[in-house]
């Protein structure tokens, strides 16, 4: 079939598979041959030691490419065809400075960290960019401070059904809300009519609705009609309290979550590492919440998948 | 030429400090004042390549984890040669590959490439590449590609 006549939805999937396969097995490859062949050079001079240490090396990397392509197979099982998970919210543009002062720009938003989760997981991502935001964030020991530049377009209802048809097959649906006016409460409740499971990352609905510097606040709960699953991290919960929806997720990065699900509590253990950058921890923890869902996995299950998962990508 | 050191990023871009690289087992002629930046996202990688030149008596004076920081670190640290990934996030490989070769202190590039397509490695060698070899190349080919480079095309 004709590159151009290749269905979207198709062309999605492709673009996914080919990133799996590019950023995983293949480095694998790559860095296999390379060790090999030190390997051998080390043999040609007589050194055993240095040789056997590749070999080693070798044993690890068979491994783990053997774990990666498993995931993909995984992924690509026709039984799990149908985990599309769709994610909305606007691109962000990120001027990020990390702790020890390196500064770096980065595309950013839920879509962009999202669908790089959802992909590694081997799920099919229904990223879709609403609108702009540039930003600039710091992270510092104490959290991460961000100042709002640009404010995107809100997501109208009218705009949300238009892309309807491109969710089909979607359970459930992160909207990625970079401020309080991404998407107006009639979007929401049209999406939940729909039929659609929405996961709200909260972090906009705390920022408010103006450029910047980010101070969190109170949620307004009417933008919360609709919401299945709310995700804040600490510093928003601080501000926001606890919102009354149904799954209430606080993420704490490398130190786990809390899930409260209709008031009762769960501890969601972390591994304790520290992120050195975790810019976009939380879209990829709350897509990968969503396609634990998706997968029919209860609350606790999927929180706990969803921050090994994390992990697993920010660790590095 | 000589390097105190390697300064390194990891996947995320952190800067992390790491011990001197140190020159293993290979004859003392070898490559051994050829200093390299690394530019490559994937960390695993990096850090195979990084112990293979070093093992190859080459000094790896920085690491790059996208096409921006590679650009910026190749001006800073001025290796010899620079050893570039073609697909990286931000900046991609074959335009930092295009603003070192064209700077004024332009080095020579060699690029890797997991691509098989003949007018991407075109696409590398016009924006002033030393030399494109495609991912999965074997470690002599790519120290002969590195020397080569560093030797120039007289």
């Amino acid at each position: 079939m004709p590159r151009d006549d290749v269905p979207p939805r198709r062309e999605e999937e492709r673009r996914a598979l080919a990133d799996l396969l590019h950023d995983g097995p293949q480095q694998m490859m790559t860095a296999m041959r390379l060790v090999a062949d030190g390997a051998r050079h080390a043999l040609d001079e007589g050194d055993v030691e240095r040789a056997r240490l590749g070999i080693v090396r070798l044993e690890q990397l068979a491994a783990d490419g053997a774990d990666e392509l498993r995931r993909i197979c995984d992924g690509l099982d026709p039984a799990r065809a149908g985990e599309r998970v769709a994610v909305l919210g606007p691109a962000a543009q990120d001027e990020v400075v990390l702790e020890d002062g390196t500064a770096l720009r980065r595309p950013g938003g839920t879509p962009h960290y999202a669908a790089r989760a959802l992909a590694s997981a081997g799920a099919s991502p229904v990223a879709i960019e609403t609108g702009t935001l540039i930003s600039r964030l710091r992270h510092t020991a104490g959290g991460t401070e961000q100042e709002i530049a640009t404010i995107p377009e809100p997501l109208t209802p009218d705009a949300a059904r238009d892309l309807l048809p491109r969710l089909e097959g979607c359970a459930w649906v992160l909207l990625g809300a970079q401020t309080a006016g991404d998407f107006p409460a009639e979007t929401v409740r049209l999406l939940a009519d729909h039929g659609l499971a929405v996961c709200l990352d909260g972090q906009g609905l705390a920022r408010g609705s103006e450029p910047g510097p980010v101070r969190p606040r109170p949620i307004d709960p009417g933008l919360l009609d609709g919401v299945t699953a709310l995700k804040l991290n600490e510093q928003e919960a601080r501000a926001a309290g606890r919102p009354a929806v149904p799954e209430l997720l606080i993420t704490r990065a490398d130190r786990g979550c809390l899930l409260v699900v209709d008031g009762e509590e769960h501890e969601i253990a972390g591994n304790g590492r520290r992120f050195a950058d975790p810019t976009g921890a939380g879209d990829s923890f709350a897509a990968l919440y969503c396609l634990g869902r998706t997968r029919g996995l209860d609350p606790p299950a999927a929180a706990a998948a969803a921050q090994d998962g994390v992990q697993r990508l920010y660790d590095g | 030429m000589a390097s105190s050191g390697c300064t390194t990023g990891d996947g995320a871009g952190a800067p992390v400090a790491r011990p001197p690289c140190q020159r293993v087992g290979l004859p003392s002629n070898v490559a051994e004042s050829i200093r390299i930046l690394i530019a490559e996202d994937n960390a695993l990688l990096r850090g195979v390549l990084r112990d293979a030149l070093a093992e190859a008596g080459m000094t790896v004076v920085a690491e790059a984890s996208d096409g921006a920081e590679a650009v910026t670190l190749a001006e800073q640290s001025t290796p010899d040669v620079v050893v570039m990934d073609m697909r990286m996030p931000n900046v991609d490989g074959i335009e930092a590959t295009e603003q070192i070769a064209h700077a004024s202190w332009a080095m020579p590039v060699v690029v890797l490439s997991a691509y098989d397509e003949p007018q991407m490695i075109e696409a590398a060698l016009a924006a002033g590449a030393a030399s494109c070899l495609k991912k999965g190349v074997g470690l002599d080919e790519l120290i002969e590609a590195i020397r080569a480079a560093e030797r120039g095309p007289g």
